[in-house]
């Protein structure tokens, strides 16, 4: 417990670093330095990226300057329109005398694009390249330029999927990183905002930005944090969601210690309160952390509507995860250890129900959870068009069909609709589907040891999160202990004005997990 | 920065007032109101009460004191540098003992009083086991997180205790505290030493208060600990007598469960006494893993190099061992009885010794300045 599998983790890694320098794939043999012929350096950029179908290349020359150039670039993730009109167009139509050094005269005057660097490194030109910029050679000249051409198609900006509201933004993130760290910055225009870019990805070279807010994120959280971004090692990131794993603190947890989401509001709104947010290029999705306890129940919605609705709202979730993780546990317990526990008239109408059933309490309801598991993971999986056939086989199923034919009870039918629909109220799908495991683990250990299983099931969760830590924040802060200052956003929302600004169980004081380490 | 203060391993004054109660209230909740009222007349039995609970938080302010003129040190660096490092290490060893059979006697007792409600069936050493692992993932994560969950433990039971009795109310009859001061000097007398084991535990704040981030204030949080104990079994006891009467509190096994069962048809639950009956297994759950852990503290006080973890399982094997010792429920409460007196009396002789060198020393610090 002492140390964390993050911190093996890193350790191992550490470790294989040393012994083999040079993990990354292996490069193809490029000669760093630029030559001064035009061809010569087409034909580096060219074979080192073996000449793919999207790459192109073109030799122009400029208005009245008698020397050839060439420029090259990847179609499809670059602006052509700009390339043609603000390069290519620019130059061919000069017709100005030059002084001085060409190229330094093809930068300041001629090309019209904001962003140009002048660089002598072919690797590094290959990378950008790659990145959707393109490059200018020109004849006679050791350095080259790169010009900020990229762009390409876009996924227009639209509703989240994942989570809905009735009211706020409409705006969900995209693919782009540029794009949502636009609707970031669009939600805070504060000099403070911070977007500090990292490059992840051995080969895939994908962007990742920490955003955070400068004055109001605590340091020893931005300091844990930086430090775990720079240990990542990955070849290709398909989501946030895998930066998440490799920086979390438990991975044997089944609380998130980052939470998932694609609203913008969402990510200023945390950030502002002194949390960190990970946007990675090529998902809609960014992490936010630290996290604690009472997060997982909290929504974008809480805000928007007024502080009673809000907080009411907010203890239906509580209850609602209840019974998500211990309904199916208590049935078991009441049923088969303490039937003298329910009212009599209950016990009696269980046990009418449950007459000339074939199997025993517990198989029935494993049964029937399991089919319920099934069916959410075939409604996931099938494509949209036929989704509906799964609704009307479930329904079927598990409503009507299990019981006439006598398989399955109507209270157990009961029950696990119930247990479905409560564990549907929270507002992140992460903890719902962690919160499912944790439930099939009570049934067990009550299935197993009744009343006296479920209290020790209960106990065990306490104790997992009073030990839990995200980013160094105590998982079951807020709530074990209570931070006073934070009561009024927690269990319940208070009225706005009485709602701290910034959540003051993270501007504490952390012992920095770091420094304990190297000790 | 704003500091509330966390994550360094230091623990608040609500802390330790949290964890008095935490160790203190434990089986013996159950029980003492039955012992308490077979000696006494009606509800006369809360004075014996109210004086245990007065000598309690005595014992708590002198013990919570002596250790807090040492902040930062543990049990055994203080007492070595008070009473030389063999009498340190043997009354370490002794308090080794002492907290390994607490946690033996609190498992056996669960054991037993799950028989009697929740199963009959389940073997008691199932049921030993699966209670011990559960102690034992307490006690192999953070200290602090034990606090906290203790936190969360004693504001559950308190919260289930005041609904107790408010739900009981409506059934309690207040003739049957009637009359009062009928009981003879020497049946107080004679039930006196029960009502202080009652509160017996404190000893803890020997090796907790090396925690605390403000020793010289956690003592007053100590003693408002024990008061609140006090008046939590004062509370329950006349409620107690008031809804089942003195003779049939007298002759019940578990009085508190008996009054649980009292209170019928809350809402859609018929019989709530499993319910609060599952609710007293986590402060018995609570005290359990504090004397597990104060077990492991002595250690890694002794041995500071030594696994906090790796010995805490070692522990295991004998914890299980000496709880499946008693057989029944009469040789559990007798093993209670023992380990209570043996719990009073290492206190007090290691009060006495500490106090005493101390005023000794310090006299002759005082002299050695003057």
């Amino acid at each position: 417990m002492s140390q964390s599998v993050f911190t093996k983790l890193k350790q191992q890694e550490k470790k294989e670093e040393e012994k083999q320098l040079g993990s990354h794939p292996v490069q193809p043999k490029v000669r760093s330095k630029l030559s001064n012929k035009v061809s010569d350096n087409l034909d580096t950029l060219k074979n080192a990226i073996g000449n793919p179908e999207d790459l192109n290349l073109r030799y122009i020359s400029i208005g009245k300057l008698q020397k050839k150039c060439g420029i090259a670039y990847l179609s499809g993730i670059t602006d052509t329109n700009m390339i043609n009109q603000d390069i290519i167009q620019t130059l061919q139509q000069n017709l100005k005398e030059m002084e001085g050094s060409p190229l330094e005269n093809v930068k300041l005057e001629m090309i019209a694009v904001s962003s140009v660097a002048e660089l002598n490194d072919m690797k590094e030109i290959i990378n950008l390249v790659l990145n959707g910029q393109t490059v200018f050679f020109l004849e006679e000249e050791e350095n080259a330029l790169v010009i900020g051409t990229s762009g390409g198609d876009k996924r227009a900006i639209e509703q989240p999927q994942s989570e809905n509201l009735i009211q706020g933004p409409r705006e969900g993130f995209v693919e782009s990183l540029e794009v949502n760290l636009a609707l970031i910055r669009r939600n805070i225009r504060d000099p403070n905002l911070r977007f500090k870019a990292y490059e992840v990805g051995t080969r895939s070279k994908q962007k990742l930005v920490l955003c955070y807010v400068e004055d109001v994120i605590n340091p020893q959280i931005l300091e844990e944090v930086i430090y775990r971004l720079e240990s990542i090692e990955l070849e290709y990131i398909t989501d946030v969601s895998q930066i998440e794993q490799w920086i979390e603190d438990s991975s044997l947890s089944p609380f998130p210690q980052m939470l998932g989401t694609e609203r913008p509001d969402k990510v200023a709104f945390e950030v502002l309160h002194g949390r960190f947010a990970v946007l990675v290029d090529g998902t809609p999705f960014s992490a936010i952390g630290p996290v604690v306890l009472s997060d997982i129940n909290k929504s974008m919605e809480d805000y928007n509507q007024r502080w009673i609705t809000a907080s009411l709202l907010r203890i239906l979730r509580v209850i609602a995860s209840l019974i998500a993780l211990f309904l199916p546990g208590v049935y078991i317990a009441m049923v088969l250890f303490h039937p003298g526990m329910l009212p009599t008239t209950l016990v009696f109408s269980i046990a009418a129900s449950r007459e000339g059933m074939p199997f025993s309490a517990i198989a029935e309801i494993f049964l029937m959870a399991a089919t319920f598991e099934m069916l959410q993971e075939a409604a996931i999986r099938l494509p949209r068009i036929i989704g509906q056939t799964i609704g009307i086989v479930g329904g079927i199923v598990i409503g009507e069909a299990a019981v006439s034919a006598g398989i399955a009870s109507p209270i157990i039918v009961i029950i696990t609709a119930l247990t479905a629909i409560a564990s549907f109220c929270s507002p992140y799908y992460s903890v719902a589907i962690s919160f499912r495991a944790v439930r099939f683990g009570v049934m067990l250990i009550c299935a197993l040891l009744g009343l006296f299983g479920l209290i020790l099931a209960l106990l065990v969760l306490i104790i997992h999160v009073t030990n839990l830590k995200s980013f160094g924040v105590p998982y079951s802060f807020t709530v074990l202990p209570a931070v006073k200052q934070d009561m009024m956003d927690n269990i319940i929302r208070g009225p706005i004005t009485k709602v701290e600004e910034q959540y003051i169980f993270l501007q504490d004081e952390l012992k920095d997990p770091n420094k304990q380490r190297n000790e | 920065m704003r500091t509330v203060g966390y994550a360094d391993g230091k623990i608040s004054n609500i802390t330790i007032l949290t964890i008095v109660p935490s160790i203190v209230i434990a089986v013996g909740i159950l029980t003492y109101p039955r012992t308490l009222a077979s000696q006494t007349e009606g509800a006369d039995g809360w004075i014996t009460l109210l004086i245990g609970g007065a000598v309690c938080a005595c014992s708590t302010f002198l013990i919570a004191k002596i250790a807090s003129l040492f902040p930062g040190q543990s049990f055994y660096t203080y007492t070595s540098s008070m009473l030389t490092k063999p009498i340190a290490i043997l009354l370490s060893m002794l308090f080794f003992l002492l907290t390994i059979t607490i946690v033996s006697y609190e498992t056996a007792f669960i054991a037993n009083i799950s028989h009697h409600y929740l199963f009959e069936k389940t073997p008691s050493e199932a049921i030993n086991l699966a209670f011990l692992f559960v102690v034992l993932y307490a006690v192999c994560g953070e200290r602090v997180a034990i606090f906290r969950t203790g936190f969360g433990i004693i504001v559950l039971t308190a919260v289930a205790t005041i609904v107790l009795v408010i739900t009981a109310l409506p059934s309690a009859d207040w003739n049957r505290m009637l009359p009062t001061f009928t009981t003879d000097f020497k049946s107080y007398l004679g039930e006196l030493p029960n009502s202080i084991l009652s509160y017996s535990g404190v000893f803890v704040l020997f090796f907790y208060m090396k925690l605390t981030r403000t020793p010289s204030k956690s003592v007053k949080s100590a003693v408002i600990g024990a008061i609140a104990v006090t008046g939590f079994y004062i509370t329950v006891y006349l409620m107690c007598i008031a809804v089942l009467g003195n003779v049939s509190t007298a002759n019940t096994v578990y009085p508190l469960v008996e009054l649980a069962n009292m209170v019928r048809s809350i809402g859609f639950l018929d019989r709530i006494e499993s319910l609060y009956f599952v609710i007293w297994i986590t402060t018995v759950f609570m005290t359990t893993v504090i004397a597990y852990d104060i077990s492991v503290l002595i250690i890694t006080d002794i041995f500071p190099k030594a696994n906090k973890i790796f010995i805490a399982f070692c522990l295991l094997p004998f914890v299980y061992f000496i709880s499946l010792l008693p057989t029944d429920y009469y040789q559990v409460s007798d093993l209670g009885m023992i380990i209570g007196y043996a719990a009073k009396c290492l206190t007090i002789i290691t009060l006495v010794f500490l106090w005493i060198m101390y005023w000794g020393k310090g006299r002759k610090g005082k002299r050695g300045k003057s």
